[in-house]
């Protein structure tokens, strides 16, 4: 029995030395290939997205971020330093409208989003331009650059984004007054007629289409 | 469940058996032989069934009609075949068995040696070394110490026996060398499965995502703040450099300069700088009237186009009216293997219209009056010729970076496009570079850049300049680089670091620091030592002298006396 429980404790120690070192080796490939660096992890637990009010829920829709469904509700910081919640903007048409600075197609199309929100601000238009995991600063420039006027929000952490299942960008949401996704559009858009300038192309563009849809 | 058991021990056996493992390391050595030897699939083709047969076509000049049966037989494309991957697993297998089974003996070996050989080794042992005399063992065992030996000292009164050991761990080498190629094989299993490439093509001020998703949950941006580089007198790249910063989750979280040979890092992606290029413009389209951004992109010059340099003086007064490249319209066709490319310039307060006839390596530019196409001169570079009050010199023609911008906004709407070509190009701009200022295109001054498409002439923007054009002004910003960058992420390079490492350890203990064990026997006045480990070292050489100081005379010395 003594024996036995000896050479029990003999093969322990004999896999002891092997299994220290791959431990070792393994511990070693984790710390340099995943080690916290500091930084870029900054607390943003109250911003992202959130539950829709029950009151705003309805029974028959589900929130999702597809045509059809209620748009998922989500919370986030602005530039001018307040936050927007979607589901604040209840009775107005919003587009929504996930971007990035770095993003070619999203710069392009954002002089069409600008004079758009201009033409139908007044009708009950809202845009929420979303940029996805871009410095506020770099942000900033930006706005200020292109005159977007309306409320440009950060989405640091891409939760939003994630929430709304993005594959690319730019991605743009229609959701009408209802809360409703009525329209999803993958990528820039077009203007369909030739020979127009920005304003004028606004009225025959893909964008035009969905801002209709959503203030009807 | 017995034949479970059994199954496994004869499994574990065949693993073992150091006859497979010849077989099938020899196996896989003559594999990778033909693998380096033939050609491989390259990665950009791997997995796209036209990309296969067009490289399959280009292997079939090489290698004739043998090619598809190399091919079907996986000879093509070896190291991502599953059977290499399974021979290799096989390998690893049997080296993992080998290494374990030898484990309790190593351990054994090491840790509790043998200290007590039977006398009759004393006789017989191949290197042995004999003398007599009383030996002092406190000035042996001293002695042996001091040579790093472990010594024991054991026995009764009538034979006392040593026991030396050196560098008893340096007999794990062999284990140590059978653990760094399973290491080596499982780094090119992960650099495989995990290894991460992109390139990025960033200008100077631009930013771009390392992954193609936007939400990718470990997103990053490449923010180039500034490139630069050194030339020589023809232009040709000496170095170049990079600052970059990255961006994750909307924060910096690194900022560093990059050459070709000191990537940036972090969160195990490394930066590289892989390439320059140093045609880029920076341009920028506003409504006049709201002042707002609608166009704001660096363009990237990818296309060399002709660009005639010409100086035109008024013949009257003698002044300069012109100096500098002019940017044509796309060539047209005219037969015979010549094109024509035309522009309209105004100098000294009327219509010039120039066609650039090129082909079968000469070129002429006709310069006429845009009114009176009846008047005309046609130079060839370096000449000059008056025409209507004016002389003309073409200096050279040359070719000057361009693009033709489709998306950038004109007054009429979307059309052709724009063509965008920038003369006085330098690498060396105030921006671009600071290193030695190197004119490739054009003349001394500022790089201009000339927009053709906005009109019906050309416009010509220095940096800064505004031009407008009906409800829009463009701005030129400045001659911007491009900079291209590799984002890689390998976790297989730390293996490869460890097995390396294990490897050149192994191959030290074997060589250098070999394990070394000594016994002696003290009996009476007879004194024998024996060694084991020591291959082809003189034991004589190295304990006689220890041996005489501990008052004992080596067997030759005793003859000799005698």
């Amino acid at each position: 029995m003594r024996g036995s429980r000896a050479l029990k404790g003999d093969l322990v120690r004999r896999a002891m030395i092997p299994l220290l070192t791959v431990a070792a080796i393994a511990f070693t490939i984790w710390w340099l290939e995943y080690r916290p660096r500091g930084g870029g992890e900054q607390a943003l637990d109250a911003y992202g997205p959130v539950d829709l009010p029950p009151s705003l829920a309805t029974p028959d829709r589900e929130v999702a971020p597809r045509e059809g469904a209620l748009a998922p509700d989500f919370l986030l910081p602005t530039l001018e330093g307040k936050a927007v919640r979607l589901s604040d903007l209840r009775g107005k048409g919003v587009v929504i409208n996930f971007w990035a600075t770095w993003c070619p197609p999203c710069r392009k199309e954002m002089p069409q989003l600008v004079a758009a929100y201009q033409r139908y601000r007044k009708e009950g238009l809202e845009v929420v331009a979303v940029n996805v995991g871009e410095p506020e600063d770099r942000v900033r420039q930006f706005a200020e650059e292109f005159g977007m006027e309306f409320t440009v929000a950060l989405d640091k952490i891409g939760a939003v984004a994630r929430a709304y299942s993005l594959l690319g960008l730019p991605t743009t949401f229609f959701v009408d007054r209802q809360g409703v996704i009525r329209m999803v559009h993958a990528g820039a858009f077009k203007e369909q007629k030739e020979g127009l300038g920005v304003q004028e192309a606004i009225g025959a563009s893909e964008l035009e289409e969905g801002i209709l849809q959503i203030l009807r | 469940m017995a034949y479970v058991r059994r199954w496994g021990r004869d499994l574990f056996s065949f693993l073992v058996g150091p006859r497979w493992a010849v077989i099938i390391t020899a196996v896989m050595a003559a594999i990778a032989l033909v693998g380096v030897v033939l050609p491989q699939l390259p990665p950009w083709a791997a997995g796209d069934p036209a990309s296969v047969r067009a490289w399959l076509g280009e292997q079939e000049r090489r290698l004739g009609p043998a090619t598809p049966w190399l091919w079907r037989l996986g000879l093509l494309d070896v190291f991502r075949a599953p059977w290499f991957a399974a021979g290799l697993g096989l390998m690893v297998a049997s080296l993992l068995a080998y290494s374990f089974s030898r484990l309790p003996g190593l351990y054994a070996f090491i840790f509790r040696p043998r200290k007590w050989p039977p006398d009759v080794y004393f006789d017989t042992a191949p290197q042995r070394l004999e003398g007599r005399g009383h030996a002092d063992v406190r000035v042996l065992v001293q002695g042996l110490r001091r040579r790093l030996y472990r010594v024991e000292v054991l026995g009764d009164e009538a034979v006392t026996y040593l026991f030396a050991d050196r560098f008893p761990w340096a007999h794990a080498g062999t284990l140590l060398a059978h653990v760094a190629v399973v290491v080596l094989v499982l780094a090119a299993a992960v650099g495989r499965a995990e290894a991460f490439s992109i390139p990025l093509m960033v200008a100077e001020g631009q930013v771009r995502p390392v992954f193609p998703t936007p939400a990718h949950p470990r997103q990053m941006e490449v923010e180039v703040t500034r490139a630069w580089a050194r030339f020589d007198a023809q232009g040709l790249p000496l170095q170049y450099a990079a600052e970059l910063a990255i961006f994750r989750r909307g924060e910096e979280v690194a900022r560093c300069r990059v050459t070709v040979n000191s990537p940036c890092q972090y969160g195990g992606y490394r930066f590289h700088l892989a390439a320059y290029f140093g045609f880029g413009a920076e341009v920028v389209v506003k409504e006049a009237s709201s002042g707002r951004a609608i166009y704001h992109e660096t363009v990237a010059l990818q296309m060399q186009r002709p660009a005639p340099y010409l100086r035109a003086w008024e013949e009257g007064t003698g002044r300069l009216a012109h100096e500098g490249a002019v940017a044509l319209g796309n060539p047209i066709a005219t037969g015979q293997g010549l094109t024509s490319s035309l522009a309209l310039l105004s100098v000294a307060g009327r219509d010039w219209a120039l066609v650039l006839r090129e082909g079968k390596g000469e070129a002429t530019l006709l310069i006429a009056d845009a009114h009176d196409l009846s008047r005309a001169v046609a130079l060839a570079p370096g000449e000059g010729a008056s025409l209507g009050g004016v002389r003309w010199e073409l200096v050279a023609i040359q070719k000057a970076p361009a693009a033709v911008v489709a998306d950038m906004p004109t007054p009429l709407g979307q059309g052709e496009g724009l063509l965008l070509q920038m003369s006085n190009v330098a690498y060396g701009t105030g921006n671009v570079s600071q290193g030695g200022r190197v004119a490739v295109v054009g003349g001394e001054g500022p790089p201009i850049l000339i927009l053709l498409g906005l009109g019906d002439r050309p416009i010509a923007l220095q940096g800064g300049e505004v031009a407008r054009v009906g409800q829009y002004e463009y701005i030129f910003l400045g001659q911007r680089a491009f900079v291209g960058i590799e984002v890689r992420r390998d976790p297989s390079v730390h293996l490869v670091w460890a097995g390396a490492a294990l490897l050149v350890l192994s191959l030290v203990f074997t060589f250098w620091l070999p394990r070394r064990r000594l016994w002696a026997r003290l009996k009476g006045e007879e004194v024998c030592i024996v060694e084991q480990g020591g291959t082809g070292m003189d034991l004589r050489r190295e304990l006689g002298p220890l041996l005489r100081r501990a008052g004992v005379s080596l067997r030759q010395e005793v003859e000799e006396d005698d």
